[in-house]
């Protein structure tokens, strides 16, 4: 069964009205009552030592009613249980210039500011770290010396699989070169805000700007030293995040702390240059890779050596330092992968999960160097990476258990699309065609804390008016998650996406979902709301047979398919969430139109009927489903590294311009092929790809922070270069659809994948067309003509 | 946090005679006063604190200070306070200046322009990387000679007091055309008033950057009529809006009756402290080719860029002749 009511039709985003409209609330439009207005004091220092830090003159000042500084706090915290690093405010020693310092909470924004002036702060600064190459070798004092190392080593990961010195032995095209990355920040467009709420019972509710609500309670209660229960964390609207709204901050403490001090509301909202000093962007790498290419046997080789520069604390990057390497193991096959991997600390500020974590540099290396070697070798850069992708229900290296493919056919039909055979290697000077592909998880297998709850819990109700909610802690970021949730309860219960709101990111109404990263939602929440959804059908179903007077159906609970490929290893709790393929409901029934149909008498009757008889009894109707992923994978230590319940897989085919005079890159069309299985909503996947490209674009040829003794130097929009609308290309989306079972409606991600590859297609497509190879990127206009004038010259 | 302005006292006199008699006052009672027009330059450095003024005088109730017209002897006269999306649609300005209205056309962004002004967009302030910068960062580093401290970031020889003592690059998108079409600006004091051309306005330094004196405005720019002169202008930047010239280049070409050039003259901004201005005469006979290799050659010489955008000092030098070849391009040359 195919016909869906809802899925798969392009749907704007349920929430889209209001924000068009102004009447969406992002956490600084929240009106508390009469708040505190915070400001952060901050370092003006890469590396010192705090010897005083004196609020008195501040404290003093008519107006100011909190101060908060290092001394209040006395715990560490961090996204990752493995580097709880950072803290809230600077101690007795800061790290990087803009680090949080002091803190004051006063009666207007204006008595705030001039209260910072009036916090004394006596620096003894010592030495900065600022190169990460210096970072490795020994040093005095470490930034973290409870790392127990003599350098600012924070992570170093080494694997093999298979034999890559025998793989290059044997190849008839081995190609190396070192590469260079800037670092990039998201840009998103709503600044940090936090608002914190505190009643007479000193419970706090924290309104935060933030991607993952649960993270953030918990690391509340932690750093707080106050119970979990006394938190109540809610995500309003949010303006953008691409992963530097994925961790707690210590902003989102300062302002809770300030709530706790002074027992009043607090208001606390980010400039721009806070955005960007708070950062926790792309790593800034350099990294060194060797391929080996067999045209008859594709990529028999990668040996990839890779530095990031992590900045001053933990962030994701123990997760960065792992997907650098082990995300080589896709999109093609590839039995000989070896790679070293290393974060270091700088005094810079801190560096974290950005869209296509982990997987965005080393994929530019390792399709550029595959193009070298596939034009060496003489095949076509497409046919040629067509060969070597991954086939369905294969596993990798690593043992990623890779199940829907569909990429295969995609680029088949892309490269028809662009007129690749027409325009490769045939196109006039300063005219290009590149390709690139990638491939990203869809969702984390294993949790960040360990255990043994579901990923995502969704509960639904049904009130007596059939009104559907559903209630999930899943933080709709603008990707449009609220949107994905009500569509699947829409589909499954046959109503209309109207007759379904949803109640989000609410850790007090709201079961946990873990976040908006790693492309988790729509896979993970989206299955939960399937699965109560489709418990409440039961429901509905049931009563609707008492009101017909038919017997209930008898349900057998589907046994999940026992092999590896469909169950993972060691499952006790997935099979009990599993409740059969898509989407054959086996009831019998029909739920379309407003009525519940027995298809075996064609009879029905109304929703709504069915609705009040199931309420009869309990006067409540309520089911909850849940997601958890199949256990995967091997048993080492890293093992779990990029294991997904299932990937998506991505090309590009772009067409650029580049003037040979200035080296200016036009990027004229971008074709892409994004298998996401499903698309459950086609609208949203175009905007995701669409901002991918932005996105890929902007670090592709422009963006880079700029440093200057640690400190940032383009902290704004002007000098830190996005690209305008005047830079996006010609879209042409090519559906690209693969037989995925286990996303909801047999759906994957699509917010990541796409951006990694579109990097290097632009950088295959500059080759094209006036046949240099950059390794530097951005692959700013200077770096293209100098390429290109020492081509001519040689 | 955020930015926040300081305090100031506001005045928006309302037309000409109460704008001089307001400059008459505040220059007797020797307030540090500053003047906006579209605010578009000044705003951020209010904002970022690089400029604290007693006074806020507003020019936008000055109504004499906008529009456009075209005088007897042929002059187009522009008010200071003309709009540069005006200045774009100016039918007038188009017939008469087409490269005037293509250069305003190139400043920063539709709503940006829509606020800037004429004159504003000669007085933008020269900019540099380690001075348009927030409070914080100013702070991490030691201040500047441009922030009354005694370093150039950029410089590290350079000496207070010794021109050019502030390399801070000079960014107006419309001073290289106008250069080229010898504009003169006239500027308004309490009384009185004096023609400056604006070949002499700017000097060689980004601190002290022109001739304004204090308590003066500029009230209209002319521009005399021009036979035979046609003035191309192309910027570097990174995107197709809102960035300064990495560097701009206008190019004019004055023909004789029959068409033949003339005179190849040449203006730069982005580069230097100031914008920079060269004619050539192309003699009798004289290979076109040589004066613009002269052209361009000198032009590379006045671009004693430093390293403070986000393209290399070398890569904008070299632009410099490829933009001139492109100007004479597609003025037919
Ligand atoms: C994002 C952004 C991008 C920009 N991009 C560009 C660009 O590409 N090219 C470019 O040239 N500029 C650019 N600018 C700067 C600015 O917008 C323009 O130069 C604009 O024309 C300034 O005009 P204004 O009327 O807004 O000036 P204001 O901000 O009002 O004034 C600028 C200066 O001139 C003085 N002033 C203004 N009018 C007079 C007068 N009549 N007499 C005496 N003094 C006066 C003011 O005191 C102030 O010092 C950009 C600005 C921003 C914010």
């Amino acid at each position: 069964m195919s016909g869906y009511n809802i899925v798969g039709k392009p749907t704007p985003q349920i929430d889209s009205r209001d924000k068009v409209m102004g009447r969406a609330r992002f956490t600084d439009d929240i009106p508390l009552h009469n708040p505190l207005h915070a400001a952060i004091l901050r370092s003006p220092f890469a590396s010192a030592r705090i010897l005083k830090v004196d609020t008195s003159r501040a404290a003093a000042l008519p107006g100011v009613r909190g101060i908060v500084t290092g001394a209040d706090f006395r715990r560490t915290f961090g996204v990752l249980v493995i580097s709880k690093d950072e803290p809230a405010m600077a101690g007795n020693r800061v790290r990087y210039i803009g680090e949080p310092v002091a803190a004051v909470a006063a009666e207007t924004a204006e008595i705030a500011a001039a209260a910072l002036a009036l916090i004394e702060v006596s620096y003894e600064p010592t030495e900065a770290c600022l190169d990460p190459r210096v970072a490795l070798k020994p040093v005095a004092e470490p930034l973290h010396p409870g790392l127990g190392r003599d350098n600012n080593l924070h992570k170093r990961v080494e694997q093999c699989y298979g034999d890559p010195d025998a793989g290059f032995a044997a190849s008839p095209v081995v190609v190396e070169k070192r590469f260079s990355f800037a670092s990039v920040t998201h840009a998103f467009t709503e600044p940090h805000a936090t608002q914190v709420a505190i009643d007479g019972r000193g419970n706090l509710t924290v309104y935060s700007a933030t991607q993952v609500p649960h993270y953030l309670h918990m690391a509340m209660a932690e750093v707080l030293e106050i119970p979990e229960h006394r938190i109540r964390v809610i995500k309003p609207h949010l303006g953008g995040g691409f992963g530097g709204k994925s961790d707690p901050f210590p902003h989102e403490m300062i302002a809770a702390r300030l709530a706790l001090q002074t027992n009043r509301n607090i208001r606390l909202r980010f400039s721009r240059e806070e955005v960007f000093i708070s950062h926790h962007g792309r790593h800034p790498t350099t990294l060194t890779m060797k391929l080996g290419y067999d045209p008859q046997q594709g990529i028999t080789g990668i040996d990839a050596d890779i530095l990031i520069d992590g900045g001053a604390y933990g962030s994701f990057g123990v997760v960065t330092t792992y997907y650098n390497g082990v995300l080589l193991q896709g999109p093609y096959r590839i039995e000989n992968l070896r790679f070293r991997s290393r974060r270091v600390y700088t005094n810079k500020p801190m560096c974290g999960a950005m869209r296509g974590h982990g997987g965005v540099n080393p994929r530019f290396a390792a399709e550029v160097l595959l193009d070298m070697a596939l034009v060496q070798a003489g095949v076509d850069p497409c046919q040629g990476r067509i060969d070597m992708i991954h086939r369905p229900n294969t596993l990798t290296a690593s043992e990623f258990r890779i199940t829907s493919v569909g990429l295969k056919a995609g680029l088949e039909e892309a490269m028809r699309r662009s007129g690749w055979n027409e325009k490769y290697g045939k196109l006039p000077y300063g005219k290009g065609i590149g390709v690139a592909c990638g491939f990203y998880i869809s969702g984390s297998a294993a949790h960040i804390h360990r255990n043994d709850r579901p990923s995502s819990t969704v509960r639904l109700t049904i009130e007596f008016d059939g009104m559907v909610t559903v209630y999930s802690g899943a933080a709709d970021i603008g990707q449009g998650i609220d949107t994905i949730l009500a569509m699947m309860a829409a589909e499954v219960l046959g109503v209309g996406l109207d007759q379904v709101k949803v109640v989000v990111a609410d850790t007090q109404l709201t079961p946990v979902d873990l976040g908006s990263y790693s492309s988790r939602v729509t896979f993970m929440a989206g299955n939960a709301s399937r699965n109560a959804a489709i418990r409440m059908r039961r429901l509905l179903v049931a009563a609707a047979c008492q009101l017909l007077e038919l017997p209930p159906p008898a349900w057998e609970k589907p046994e999940p398919p026992a092999d590896y490929f469909r169950q993972g290893r060691r499952s006790p709790d997935y099979s009990s969430d599993y409740l059969g393929p898509n989407p054959d409901y086996n009831d019998g029934f029909r739920l379309a139109n407003g009525q519940v149909t027995h298809l075996g008498s064609g009879r029905s009757v109304p929703y709504l009927d069915a609705v009040r008889r199931a309420l009869d009894g309990p006067g409540i109707l309520q089911t909850h489903g849940t997601y958890r992923s199949p256990k995967l994978g091997g048993n080492y230590k890293g093992a779990a590294a990029g294991l997904s319940p299932t990937y998506s897989f991505t090309a590009f085919i772009v067409e650029v311009t580049v003037d040979p005079e200035t080296g200016f890159v036009k990027v004229d069309k971008a074709t892409c092929a994004h298998d996401c299985g499903t698309m459950l909503n086609p609208l949203a996947v175009r905007g995701q790809i669409e901002g991918c490209i932005h996105m890929g674009l902007g670090q592709a040829l422009m963006e880079e922070i700029v440093h200057y003794d640690g400190a940032v130097q383009n902290a704004g929009f002007l000098e830190y270069k996005i690209p305008s609308a005047f830079e996006q290309p010609e879209v042409d989306l090519v559906p690209t659809p693969s037989d995925e079972t286990e996303g909801p409606f047999g759906a994957k991600e699509a917010g990541e994948g796409p951006l990694a590859p579109i990097i290097p297609a632009i950088a295959n497509a500059i080759h094209d067309a006036v046949g240099i190879r950059l390794t530097e990127v951005p692959m700013r206009p200077d770096r293209v003509l100098a390429a290109i004038r020492k081509a001519g010259a040689a | 946090m955020n930015t926040q302005l300081s305090g100031f006292e506001f005045e928006r006199p309302a037309g000409l005679p109460a704008l001089r008699a307001l400059l008459t006052r505040l220059g007797r009672e020797q307030r540090r006063f500053a003047v906006a027009a579209g605010g578009t330059d000044l705003m951020p450095q209010l904002k970022q604190r690089l400029v604290a003024p007693e006074v806020l005088v507003s020019l936008n109730g000055v109504g004499e200070l906008a529009g456009i017209a075209v005088q007897d002897d042929g002059t187009l006269r522009i008010g200071a306070l003309t709009r540069l999306a005006d200045l774009v649609d100016s039918t007038l300005v188009r017939q008469h200046q087409p490269a005037l209205a293509a250069a305003a056309g190139r400043v920063a962004s539709p709503q940006i322009r829509n606020r800037a002004t004429l004159g504003g967009n000669l007085l933008v302030n020269n900019r540099c990387i380690y001075v348009n910068q927030s409070p914080l960062n100013r702070t991490v580093h030691a201040p500047c000679f441009k922030v009354d401290g005694d370093v150039c970031h950029i410089v590290k020889s350079a000496v207070r007091g010794q021109l050019p003592q502030c390399q801070a690059r000079f960014v107006s998108d419309t001073a290289p055309v106008l250069l080229l079409l010898e504009a003169r600006l006239v500027l308004l004091r309490g009384r009185g008033e004096r023609r400056v051309p604006l070949r002499r306005f700017y000097r060689n330094d980004g601190m002290e950057r022109n001739v304004l004196r204090p308590g003066e405005v500029i009230g209209w720019i002319e521009i005399p009529p021009a036979t035979g002169l046609q003035v191309d202008y192309d910027k570097l930047a990174v995107r197709n809006a809102l960035d300064f010239p990495s560097l701009g280049v206008a190019v004019g070409v004055r023909r004789d009756a029959a068409g033949q050039p003339l005179e190849l003259s040449v203006a730069l901004t982005g580069l230097g402290t100031h914008p920079g201005c060269w004619r050539h005469a192309i003699a009798d006979g004289a290979s076109l080719s040589k004066v613009v290799a002269k052209a361009c050659a000198r032009a590379g010489k006045f671009a004693t860029t430093y390293q403070q955008d986000f393209f290399p000092r070398d890569y904008r030098k070299k632009m410099i002749g490829v933009f001139i070849h492109r100007s004479l391009r597609r003025l037919g040359v």
